[in-house]
């Protein structure tokens, strides 16, 4: 089933039940971040949740772990531009 | 008084939690994802509900998980365990108090007896451009995979060695894809030769054997291998784009869409660090492990990286352990089977530590942006305290909470100052474990659970 995840502002489909971090991967939405300290672009690295290289806002609150979220109808998604 | 917490739903965790229902204890069993199974059985409940064709992919090893799924859900759902998905334990004390927030908001308790089942994390390789997009571990591909992603285009290569990088180019066969190729960093491969350890391979003859159908299928399939690569470095400016490395004859320069790098795997020992659990340097391993006490039972590869197999009969050994029951003598057996077979393993694929020969200007702490030249530094001034390095340059102090560098920067204090491991002072680790917000600290509510 297709869902509807607003990243960034835009409108994009997901699948009902995947994680948030693949679906960003498959939109091609990389980087999710740039560090805070070098302002290097990073995206997902380990996928287990260690690496904290996934942290996006969701739903209005920051850092959030993007490989540890399942993406929801209607879930507003930002990255974390510098 | 919490009976018994179980941080981790991988197959420690969840073994130990169906152990706990035999004796009548109602565990509270606490992991970060979406549902259980850990790396290894990632996604395998939803995958085999909805997406039955990619068990194929993920072969027998993956499969192999579904009993333990099968009975672990079964007895969460009748409420015989507690468990408790998405939610992330960032406090644990010495005395049992701990902190976690969830879906249903940030409890705290104090359990009386714990058993730490964080599972393995991959050694982090830090060569120039390891933090591009673009770049990732061979085990997180692998979870993509498994979590349905697809692998972002371009050629893929593989710098690493050892028994994860031959399963994931052998899933990529099967998913109709292919590696562009292998470069195994020096000292990561060694031929096999008879030794004491080469014996080994006989504790687990079907795995050794699907190790060399591996080896075969990567030779079969003509995938370039270069190995003794040095001066290993990922090129790009946005996403890795190229890799260049020495195959010890000559300069190489490739195409990359795709990076994984794979240095074997790592206990993951931050929550037992932080509740003070006892850290013993493996020397065959080349990490620290944490080791057990009277409330603290360490489980699975958090305790010693030996497998999924492995992992099963340590959880069910630390719930015994906990509440006083006899462990059987088969199970011992069977354990000290699977450390042989690992032995053998761990000498075939020994660590690269490629920290040790990183460039000065190679980023080491992916979060705080510390480079291998400051950590050198620090370490002449400092001496062999990696803890007093952390508090100095931030390395280990980022949102990630050392989880990647603090492994490279003993690697580096080891190599700048000659020491050896056992003398070189871990970086210690301190609550929160995991970031946590300031809101869900001052809305901490006090649970009791599980009889």
């Amino acid at each position: 089933m297709a869902i509807c995840v607003t990243i960034d502002g835009t409108p994009h489909t997901a699948e009902d039940g995947e994680l948030l971090a693949v679906t960003l991967i498959r939109l091609g939405l990389i980087p999710f971040r740039h560090n805070p300290v070098d302002q290097s672009p990073r995206a997902p690295f380990c996928m287990m949740g260690a690496c904290h290289e996934c942290l996006v806002a969701i739903d209005g609150i920051p850092n959030q772990q993007a490989c540890l979220t399942i993406a929801t109808d209607g879930m507003h998604v930002e990255r974390n531009f510098a | 008084m919490t009976k018994y917490l179980i941080v981790g739903a991988g197959p420690a965790g969840m073994s130990a939690a169906l152990e706990a229902t035999k004796l009548g204890i109602t565990p509270l069993v606490v992991d970060n994802r979406p549902e259980p199974g850990g790396n290894i059985y990632a996604f395998l409940s939803s995958n085999q509900r909805k997406r039955p064709e990619r068990l194929n992919y993920f072969g027998a090893a993956y499969r192999a998980g579904l009993p333990l799924l099968d009975a672990f859900l079964k007895e969460a759902h009748s409420g015989k365990i507690d468990y408790r998905p998405f939610t992330r334990l960032w406090h644990l004390e010495p005395n049992g108090t701990y902190s976690f927030t969830g879906p249903s908001g940030t409890k705290t308790g104090k359990a009386e007896q714990i058993c730490i089942a964080t599972g393995a994390q991959e050694r982090p390789m830090p060569i120039p451009g390891w933090t591009l997009p673009g770049v990732m571990g061979v085990g997180a591909a692998q979870l993509l995979m498994k979590a349905g992603g697809d692998l972002p285009a371009g050629p893929v290569w593989i710098v690493g060695s050892g028994p994860l990088p031959l399963l994931l180019a052998e899933q990529i066969r099967l998913t109709g894809n292919k590696i562009a190729g292998f470069v195994e960093p020096e000292g990561a491969t060694k031929t096999l030769y008879p030794s004491k350890e080469a014996l080994g391979a006989l504790a687990a003859p079907k795995i050794a054997l699907k190790g060399l159908y591996y080896l075969a299928r990567r030779k079969l399939s003509g995938i370039p291998v270069y190995k003794n690569a040095r001066q290993i470095e990922i090129l790009g400016d946005n996403t890795a784009s190229g890799l260049r490395f020495n195959d010890g004859s000559q300069d190489r320069e490739v195409e990359a869409g795709l990076v994984l790098l794979h240095d074997g795997i790592v206990p993951n020992v931050n929550t037992a660090s932080a509740a003070g659990c006892e850290m013993i340097y493996d020397r065959s391993q080349n990490t620290f492990h944490a080791v057990s006490s009277d409330n603290f039972q360490i489980a699975g590869d958090a305790a010693q990286i030996l497998g999924a197999e492995a992992a099963e009969l340590t959880g069910r050994i630390a719930t015994l352990r906990a509440f006083g029951g006899p462990i059987p003598a088969k199970l011992t057996a069977q354990c000290s089977r699977h450390r042989n077979f690992r032995r053998f393993l761990d000498s075939q694929f020994p660590a690269a530590k490629l920290a040790t020969n990183a460039p000065d200007d190679a980023i080491i702490c992916r979060c705080e942006a510390v480079t291998a030249g400051q950590i050198r530094s620090a370490a002449r001034a400092l001496g062999p305290d990696a803890n007093r390095i952390k508090t100095t340059l931030r390395a280990g102090m980022g949102p990630c909470q050392g989880r990647f560098c603090g492994h490279s920067v003993l690697d580096l204090v080891h190599g700048e100052l000659r020491q050896p491991y056992s003398e070189v002072a871990p970086p210690k680790v301190r609550s929160p474990i995991l970031p946590v917000t300031f809101g869900d600290i001052a809305d901490q509510e006090t649970e009791t659970t599980g009889r």
